[in-house]
């Protein structure tokens, strides 16, 4: 086939598939649609109130994550037990530096 | 084109033709064409797409059509993703009626690769220059020729191999 008649048959198959392009949604009728979705209320403060919901729940989430943090230090270094397995943590008593011997005092077993 | 009348004008002229643009766009789907169309004529009518007389003002307005196309094929997919996954549904487009034209031609054309049925309709279908049709679609002269020679082997061979009407 020879490269003209080749592009007439294009021409004839893209009209075939074109065919059924009528009826065509009135031109009035979309621009009227268009126009009532670009006035719609909504896309005034849409993306502001986005915005500044999105920036209030980071603000809770830190404060929470934030105000979480010193109660969990606080557990730990006071030794409160608060899991189940959190005896196992417990140190022996007496505390080993309450025993510890002074240098200025001589003990009783240097005397003797 | 700062007038909003005159802007409407050009739209309301080539209406039809920038119908069958978003139809070939939209793979010949009439309701997903239809919402293109419109949200064209708002993205131009609001100023957010605006015409700075670069090329041809039918250049310029089946270029906004084929990008909004393509922003909502994507929007389509991950839809459809998202509804396949969280509620184990079919896509919606299964409803959608068919295409508008001959199912076999339009099936053929379906067949071509994206760029290529854009390259082709834009050429034969809308009588667009190749170099015109490069601009519509965003590419390079050289790679919208290329998209040309192959879509047009492409359709010879699918034709070729495409039983006759009526052949039994």
């Amino acid at each position: 086939m020879s490269s003209d008649g080749q592009d007439d048959r294009i021409r004839a198959l893209l009209r075939e598939a074109h065919r059924g392009d009528e009826p065509r949604p009135p031109f009035e009728k979309l621009v009227r649609a268009a126009r009532s979705r670009g006035h719609a209320p909504r896309r005034a403060w849409a993306l502001p109130a986005a915005a500044l919901a999105t920036v209030a729940s980071l603000g809770v989430a830190l404060l929470l994550v934030r105000g979480e943090q010193p109660r969990s230090t606080q557990a730990w270094s006071s030794g409160i037990p608060e899991g189940p397995l959190d005896f196992l943590l417990e140190l022996p008593r007496p505390a080993p530096l309450e025993a510890f011997p002074s240098l200025r005092a001589p003990s009783q077993t240097n005397r003797r | 084109m700062e007038n909003a009348s005159v802007l409407e004008h050009e739209l309301a002229e080539l209406h039809p033709l920038s119908f069958g643009w978003a139809l070939s766009c939209c793979r010949y789907d009439r309701v997903e064409a239809e919402e293109v169309l419109q949200t064209s004529y708002l993205k131009i009518l609001s100023g957010r797409a605006r015409f700075e007389r670069r090329s041809s003002f039918k250049t310029w307005l089946f270029g906004v059509i084929r990008r909004t196309a393509a922003e909502a094929r994507r929007r389509h997919l991950l839809a459809r993703i998202f509804l396949a996954r969280m509620e184990r549904l079919r896509p919606e487009r299964a409803e959608v009626p068919g295409p508008s034209g001959d199912p076999s031609v339009v099936s053929l054309l379906r067949g071509l690769a994206r760029r290529q049925r854009e390259v082709l309709e834009l050429v034969f279908y809308q009588d667009l220059s190749l170099r015109e049709a490069a601009a519509v679609m965003g590419v390079s002269l050289g790679s919208a020729r290329v998209h040309y020679h192959r879509g047009k082997e492409n359709l010879r061979e699918a034709l070729a191999g495409r039983p006759r009407r009526g052949a039994g």
